[in-house]
Order: C-alpha cells, then sequence, then structure tokens
C-alpha cells in the first residue's frame, strides 16, 4: 500500500493479468527519436486534480459486459485507448481497487505515487 | 524579414503580450503553448484543470531564456493539474521539465539505465540537463 494512500487496499481479485484502460488524449501523445516513434506521455497518467487516485477501466469487465473497447473513447474525439496489465502497475508500485459507478460498473482506481510510471 | 517589435498572444480569455516578439524560429513552440488556453475543463475526460496561465507564462519564459535555434524543440503537454510539461526524448535521453505551478518545476532525467528526479528544481538544473542532451546530440553528430 502506498503512503500517499493510505485508505486503499490493493484488491487481489484483480488478477496480473487484467486488463487496465484508459483513455489517452491526442496532447498526451508525443515524439521519441529513442523509441523511433511516438510514446504515451507520462502526463497521461496522472491522478485525479481533485487527490484521488488515477481512473481506469477494467478490460475483461468491459468485454464480459458486451461491449467494444471502442466504447469508452467514442464520445471523445482524436482519444486513443492505452492498455496495462495490472501485473505491470503492481511492478511500479500501484495498488488496485474497484469503484464501479452508476454510469460506469467497469471503472477502477489505481492508487499510488505515480513518479516512475511510464 | 524583420520581427515585429511586439506581439500579442490570446490564453484563454486573456492575453500575453511580447515586447520585443519573439525570434521566429521559437514561435511554434510559443503558440503550441497558447494553444493549450483553449483547453476546457475536463480535456483529458478525467476532470483535468484549464491549464493555468501563469504556468503557461513561466513555461513561455524559460523557453525564451534558455532555448536556443539549434536545440531540438520539446513536445509541449498539458497536465491535468493545470500544468505544462516539455518533454526531450533523443539522443537516448529523456528530459522531463514540468511546471507544475509558477513557483514548481518537477525535472526527470534519463540516460540509459541511469534515472534521476528532482522536485523544486533549478532553473540551473534545469539548463545543466539540457546542457547533457546538448552535449549528447552533438556528439551524434
Amino acid at each position: 500500500m502506498s503512503d500517499a494512500s493510505p485508505t486503499y487496499e490493493d484488491d487481489a481479485s484483480i488478477l496480473d493479468d487484467a486488463d487496465l484502460w484508459r483513455r489517452i488524449p491526442p496532447w498526451h501523445i508525443v515524439d521519441d527519436s529513442n523509441r523511433g516513434g511516438k510514446r504515451i506521455s507520462k502526463a497521461a497518467f496522472e491522478d485525479h486534480p481533485d487527490g484521488s487516485p488515477m481512473s481506469v477501466f477494467l478490460g475483461q469487465e468491459v468485454l464480459a459486459a458486451g461491449r467494444d473497447p471502442d466504447s469508452i473513447v467514442a464520445s471523445y474525439d482524436e482519444f486513443c485507448l492505452a492498455s496495462v496489465t495490472a501485473g505491470l502497475a503492481r511492478s511500479l508500485k500501484q495498488g488496485i481497487v474497484r469503484k464501479p459507478r452508476d454510469e460506469e460498473p467497469a471503472h477502477a482506481e489505481v492508487f499510488g505515487k505515480k513518479v516512475s510510471f511510464r | 524579414m524583420e520581427a515585429e517589435s511586439w506581439l500579442v498572444v490570446p490564453f484563454g480569455e486573456g492575453e500575453f503580450t511580447f515586447e520585443p516578439a519573439p525570434d521566429d524560429w521559437i514561435l511554434p513552440l510559443v503558440r503550441q503553448i497558447f494553444e493549450l488556453g483553449s483547453l476546457p475543463e475536463n480535456w483529458n475526460s478525467y476532470g483535468a484543470q484549464p491549464i493555468c496561465p501563469h504556468v503557461a507564462g513561466e513555461a513561455v519564459t524559460f523557453l525564451l531564456n534558455y532555448l536556443s535555434p539549434d536545440d531540438p524543440f520539446p513536445s509541449i503537454v498539458p497536465t491535468a493539474r493545470g500544468g505544462i510539461l516539455l518533454e526531450w526524448h533523443e539522443g537516448g535521453i529523456d528530459l522531463e521539465v514540468d511546471f507544475q505551478s509558477p513557483s514548481l518545476i518537477h525535472v526527470a532525467f534519463e540516460d540509459g539505465g541511469a534515472e534521476q528526479e528532482c522536485d523544486h528544481a533549478t532553473l540551473e538544473l534545469v539548463e545543466d540537463k539540457l546542457n547533457c542532451l546538448r552535449s549528447r546530440l552533438k556528439q551524434e553528430d
């Protein structure tokens, strides 16, 4: 558990191979000559400005509900959808907790200090 | 062609005036920063704040004072808390200068495996890291 988020506890029922989806706005796709192409800026993986942890969608739960990945970005022009595994997030000292919302049952949050979330 | 003696650039509901006008070579970067002034609240779909005009002013001031025409241009990236992140990913170096508020700069520098991060970075530190990038790119020429 992160010092910055003492009230959150990593949900072990979200397995390491679970896909965490996050919308990426066009401003967060940047040039990367080191990789010979583009990369997603770390700015795309910040916590909410109000201090609550970073929002994600549990990919498998979206699919299990019969929804397409495109449904996550359909309302947002030029946005992309990034996917990382819960295991990768945990390897970067993050935790994942389910936070279903009325309008989005597959919503979850990734908590922990995001200094090196690349 | 001689540059105009002054330049007015809109930002959100306000505007910035430059006297004298920035040199032509840096105008694309200046305009990219000021285009961020049109981002509305929630521009990232996760509750992002509009870009702070004072932060934009600091980022532009930094670029005008420390960047030279031969330098690689950074990517200009808005951040959810209303800040501006300048990113260079060249020469095997990753340099990120995050203007989090008018008085708070965070720097991340990675050269191969070695990574350094600094909260409350000084402009001298930023210039030092920029010089590392310049040296690396010069070696590669």
